[in-house]
């Protein structure tokens, strides 16, 4: 019972946001921080039992071996801390612009909030995938009404690319469905039924599901759509786009791939962390030589995701412990990177780094923020970034130390890229783009200085986020070790 | 008894109103009708009643009649104007009826002969209609073809059943079955022939490749709500038909014959699909998404073992009521020549109309939560169980073409509009398209309700 | 300058503690929290040099640090010591140190300049034209094997009846 107001709050926000015309967006924020309240309060209780994982219940559709089945363990918890503070910075920081029929918006808004974090706290494969279904359509009708230039194209190939992997997933799992005895999707009986799989079926089943989580992070060479739609999305479309959405996808290889074919990790996992480890390096060198920031945000993205991919697939206590990490930090960042862009293209109009230049002596403020972002995004110590790369750095060098030797080369070559953004951008000269630049708005200076706490505040004392999931990670991979 | 007496009573009632000048009578009449025979089948949906051994109303056809019921229910509803019209003279609403009929013929028959009959008595009466605007040249085009091949179909059904006949001197379809195990190895090849043969005039009817090709070129030319009458109930009782004589003949089906079929699922998947992606003229772009959904459904009735009846009611539920939404839409937009770019816009000059063609796209796409989701997973968990992964394979590559094109038509939808904002929906209208969409929406949630409802029928009747 | 300069040095004498030698911990009794800082994930590890050890490193650091503490003094205080000016000025092994060894410049050329064309080649030519085509030639794909497939719809009825029978005569033809 504890665990769907995680479903409800949002939901009925959602509904109150499609009703309540104009201020749709006061509605909705107060929703999400509602929901942030509830998450924290979920969080204390968690604490103070001794960390018991909480669950819920109830049978739903019985012909098809399908249940209502919610569970919230540390790491389920851990991503659903993250929505719920990603959710409100992301509806915060859509208040500087007015949207058309922002009502609409901001009940699609909610609702893909809803599915979110319905998928980090499903415990039945077949309710995990429409959680995971459910979260695409209100983003990409989000894209669809309110995004860029070329958005039919271009929204649309992030469906169907999406679905591929999708339809391939819910193949694997109808496959995995049919290996359980008693005909079920509950967590537990598919984690038996793909144990018990021979290793090549496993390989199979890796495949299929990785397919569909490397298309969603996403993962070269599959990444394709994601320039272009981040590049089309509304701001809050992107920041929920890479913010929250696709954790989906790291989450899912924690809770829907790793436990459920062990053995076929075990065996062909290399494959997926070298294409995750290309994926780093790949993104990485596209970055350093994008002329748009958003862009570049976007090929940056791919290259931490890529990180904590190849970290979560090493499959030991510090690749998924520093998954889970990075994950809140890249969504905190994320958040950051896309506000930046949405404060300087709405003054200038463009996000075309050449043109841009010397922001930084007109907005001091912006610029000493963007650095703090900047700092985070590169791992610096002492920023949240570094807390998770350096644990991931080092469960990829455990699993394999050539491959971690290159992951490790990301943090250089992110470096280049965010400090070249910077430079273009804030320092040398002002570029005429740049000229009527008007002061940063109260609501703009009080999310960016949030996003600059949290990304310090994490980095500095990481142990009690460290400390949420570590039990259930220590006991998923005592799980698979049996 | 009682449901085909009252159905086929209304159909003489709709032949008296015309020259007593009762035709406004008729619409309540008729609707009242299918909803007595829907309230019938719901109360008795545990029992069994034999007609005479023609046909038996039991486990198996209630839920298929209840089906039919709501799809006729919704059909009448939502196309009520087409039987206002002053120009027309033909009486529409006995030919409905009569149809209406057949169809229930169909889904309840235990005899052949009496398939053979509900196949007639269905089809004569959508000759007709589809033939209904006298000046309109692809009206007529479509009424001959359709006629013409249908004419040729039958034949090729009564040839099967007379071979079926031959081999085991019955037209029963429980002594057939019974006969099936012990027979002589002539009258085995007979049997089989007789069954292909079968196949075929059924495959014909629910339009499966390379079975399918009136199917475009009629849908097409055939007035929007005979369409929609087509590519619902005269598919749905074609399909329950098709399973009931599928299950008569389980076991008895050899090797080839089954991969033929399972071929005919393959062509009729992609066939549909890969055509469907250039189609412009969105009647024909409709018309190859039903052959498309004739691909899903044969898939899983074939191949689902146990439960396929339970599947298909489900299936034809959710596909003929997102199909009679987005026809009523088109028909709302433009009489009968439709092209893709007159959705343009109309989620800004109608978005009650707007919101309905995406819940019917989405959930004929497939896409959760909308019911088309559960229907086309439950076809492709049945193909994966029967072992049969590349079809599996080919389902996937099906849907995604769907996706393709049918976001063609909600993307063209969000485009800016150029015209003036369309006429208002009547209200009775747009409680059609809320009813529809409620439906489409609340079918997942409740699915666990439906099929467990249908499931208990099965087990009452076994 | 001050201001930072004063921050970082009250930061270099609390920084000292964190990694302060076991042995002069344990001498002052003073319990390293900092060590496991991180121990919830990475584990303890127990690794110390010998005391002999510890003592000459931190005899030689210190050592290095007055030199430099001195050279500074001299190079700022005294003004003894004047920087070279003109780099090109100079030749042979004075040239190599005044010039810093011409790290920078190597990395300039060696370094980042190679790593920008790889960049840049990349892409353009992974990324524009191998990854990209290949997804829209998915895309092309389809629509062409569409159009061609759509004209098997002749609208013609004998076509029609035709494949109907071929259909039906390849069935039959399975079952012998």
């Amino acid at each position: 019972m504890q665990l769907l107001p995680l479903l409800l709050i949002p939901l009925l926000t959602a509904i109150s946001a499609y009703f309540s015309g104009k201020n749709a967006k006061y509605v909705a924020l107060g929703g999400s921080l509602l929901n942030l309240g509830y998450v924290l309060f979920l969080l204390y209780t968690y604490n103070t039992t001794g960390q018991e994982t909480i669950t819920f219940s109830v049978p739903w559709i019985p012909q098809l071996g399908v249940s209502f089945s919610l569970m919230l363990d540390g790491i389920s918890l851990m991503l659903t801390i993250l929505s719920a503070i990603v959710m409100p910075m992301v509806l915060y920081a859509s208040f500087n612009r007015d949207y058309p029929d922002r009502h609409v918006l901001y009940a699609l808004m909610m609702l893909m909030d809803a599915a979110m974090a319905g998928s980090f706290i499903a415990a039945d494969g077949f309710l995990f995938y429409l959680f995971w279904e459910i979260a695409l359509i209100p983003i990409y009708f989000i894209c669809l009404k309110w995004g860029g230039e070329g958005r039919q194209k271009i929204t649309l190939k992030f469906f169907l690319y999406t679905m591929v992997g999708s339809l391939f997933m819910l193949f694997a799992f109808i496959y995995l469905y049919q290996h359980t005895p008693d005909k079920t999707f509950a967590l537990q009986a598919l984690y038996e039924a793909g144990r018990s799989l021979p290793v090549q079926e496993q390989g199979l089943v890796f495949a299929g599901i990785f397919l569909a989580f490397a298309i969603k992070m996403p993962i070269f060479p599959l990444h394709t759509w994601q320039p272009e739609t981040y590049y089309i999305a509304p701001t809050p479309g992107a920041m929920l786009l890479s913010g929250i959405m696709l954790k989906m996808a790291t989450y899912g290889i924690i809770r829907w791939l790793i436990p459920v074919v062990p053995q076929g990790v075990a065996e062909y996992g290399i494959w997926a962390v070298g294409l995750s480890v290309v994926s780093i390096l790949y993104a990485s060198f596209i970055s350093i030589v994008q002329k748009d920031y958003k862009r570049l945000i976007a090929f940056a993205s791919i290259a931490h995701v890529g990180l904590i991919s190849a970290g979560l697939l090493s499959a030991n206590v510090q690749g998924i412990q520093g998954g889970l990490v990075e994950m809140l930090s890249h969504g905190i960042n994320s958040v950051g990177l896309f506000f930046v862009y949405d404060i300087i293209v709405t003054r200038t109009g463009t996000s075309e780094m050449d043109k841009l230049g010397g922001i930084r002596s007109i907005d001091p403020r912006l610029g000493f923020m963007f650095l703090i972002i900047v700092l985070g995004v590169v791992a610096l110590p002492f920023t949240n970034g570094f807390v998770g790369e350096f644990l991931l750095i080092v469960g990829l060098f455990k699993y394999n130390q050539v491959l971690g030797a290159f992951a490790g080369l990301s943090i250089i070559l992110g470096v280049v890229y965010m400090f070249r953004s910077f430079q273009k951008m804030m320092l040398g000269e002002v570029k005429d783009e740049a000229l009527n630049y008007k002061k940063q708005t109260r609501q703009e200076t009080m999310l960016l200085l949030l996003v600059c706490l949290l990304i310090v505040g994490f980095g500095v004392y990481p142990k009690p986020i460290l400390a949420i999931s570590e039990k259930s990670v220590v006991e998923l991979l005592q799980g698979i070790a049996q | 008894m009682t449901e085909l007496i009252i159905l086929s009573l209304t159909g003489v009632a709709a032949l008296v109103s015309e020259f007593l000048n009762l035709r406004k009578m008729m619409l309540p009449l008729a609707i009242l009708a299918l909803l007595s025979v829907l309230g019938l089948s719901f109360l008795h949906i545990g029992s069994e009643e034999a007609i005479y051994g023609m046909a038996s109303l039991d486990s198996f056809s209630r839920p298929f009649l209840s089906v039919l019921c709501v799809l006729g229910i919704l059909w009448f509803w939502g196309f009520r104007r087409f039987f206002e019209d002053e120009k027309v003279t033909t009486d529409y609403f006995a030919l409905a009826l009569f149809s209406f009929a057949g169809a229930a013929c169909m889904v309840s028959y235990t005899n052949l002969a009496m398939l053979f009959l509900g196949v007639e008595i269905l089809s004569i009466p959508v000759y007709v209609l589809a033939g209904s605007r006298k000046s309109d040249v692809r009206g007529n085009e479509a009424a001959f073809k359709y006629f013409l091949l249908g004419a040729f179909s039958s034949g090729f059904l009564l040839f099967g059943i007379a071979l079926i006949y031959g081999a085991t001197g019955t037209f029963d379809l429980g002594e057939i079955t019974a006969k099936l195990a012990n027979l002589t190895p002539e009258n085995q090849s007979l049997i089989q022939i007789g069954f292909v043969l079968t196949v075929a005039a059924f495959a014909f009817k629910v339009a499966a490749a390379p079975f399918h090709f009136w199917a475009p070129d009629v849908y097409e030319g055939s007035p929007v709500p005979v369409t929609a009458y087509m590519v619902t109930v005269v598919k749905v009782a074609a399909f329950a038909a098709l399973l009931k004589f599928f299950h008569a003949f389980q076991g008895a089906v050899p090797q080839t014959v089954a991969w033929a079929i399972y071929g005919l699922c393959f062509l009729t998947l992609m066939v549909a699909n890969f055509i469907a992606a250039s189609q412009k003229n969105v009647k024909r772009l409709m018309a190859y998404s039903s052959i498309s959904h004739t691909g899903f459904m044969l898939t899983g009735i074939f191949s689902q073992q146990s439960d396929a009846q339970d599947l298909l009611v489900y299936y034809s539920l959710v596909y003929g009521i997102a199909s009679l939404t987005a026809f009523r839409v088109l028909w709302y937009l433009r009489n009968e020549v439709a092209d893709i770019q007159d959705f343009k816009g109309l989620l800004h000059t109608n978005q009650i109309a707007a919101v309905a063609v995406i819940m019917a796209m989405l959930s004929m796409a497939g896409i959760p939560p909308l019911a088309g989701f559960i229907a086309k997973y439950r076809v492709l968990a049945a193909a994966s169980a029967a072992g049969q992964g590349w079809l599996v394979v080919v389902g996937i590559l099906a849907s995604l073409l769907a996706i393709y094109y049918y976001f063609k038509i909600i993307i063209v939808m969000f485009e800016p509009s150029e015209t003036a904002p369309n006429r208002e929906l009547k209200l009775a209208d747009k409680v059609f398209l809320y009813v529809c969409c409620a439906l489409l929406l609340g079918a997942d949630g409740v699915a666990g309700g439906v099929i467990s409802r249908t499931q208990q029928s099965m087990a009452y009747g076994h | 300058m001050t201001i930072p300069l004063v921050l970082l040095a009250i930061l270099s004498i609390i920084g000292g503690w964190m990694g302060i030698p076991h042995g002069i911990a344990h001498a002052m009794g003073i319990h390293k929290s900092f060590d496991t800082f991180l121990a919830p994930v990475l584990g303890t590890f127990e690794m110390h040099a010998s005391l002999g050890m510890e003592l000459a490193i931190m005899g030689v650091t210190t050592l290095l640090i007055i030199a430099t503490i001195y050279y500074a003094y001299l190079l700022f205080v005294k003004k003894q010591v004047r920087p070279v000016r003109d780099v090109e000025a100079l030749t042979g092994p004075s040239r190599l140190i005044a010039g810093r060894f011409f790290i920078d410049e190597f990395y300039r050329k060696y370094i980042v300049q190679a790593n920008d064309k790889f960049a840049q080649l990349l892409e353009n030519v992974v990324e524009n034209r191998v990854v990209d085509n290949t997804v829209n030639a998915i895309g092309t794909a389809v629509s062409a094997i569409s159009n061609r497939f759509r004209k098997i719809q002749t609208g013609q009825l004998e076509h029609y009846v035709l494949v109907f029978v071929v259909a039906v005569a390849v069935m039959v033809a399975l079952l012998i």
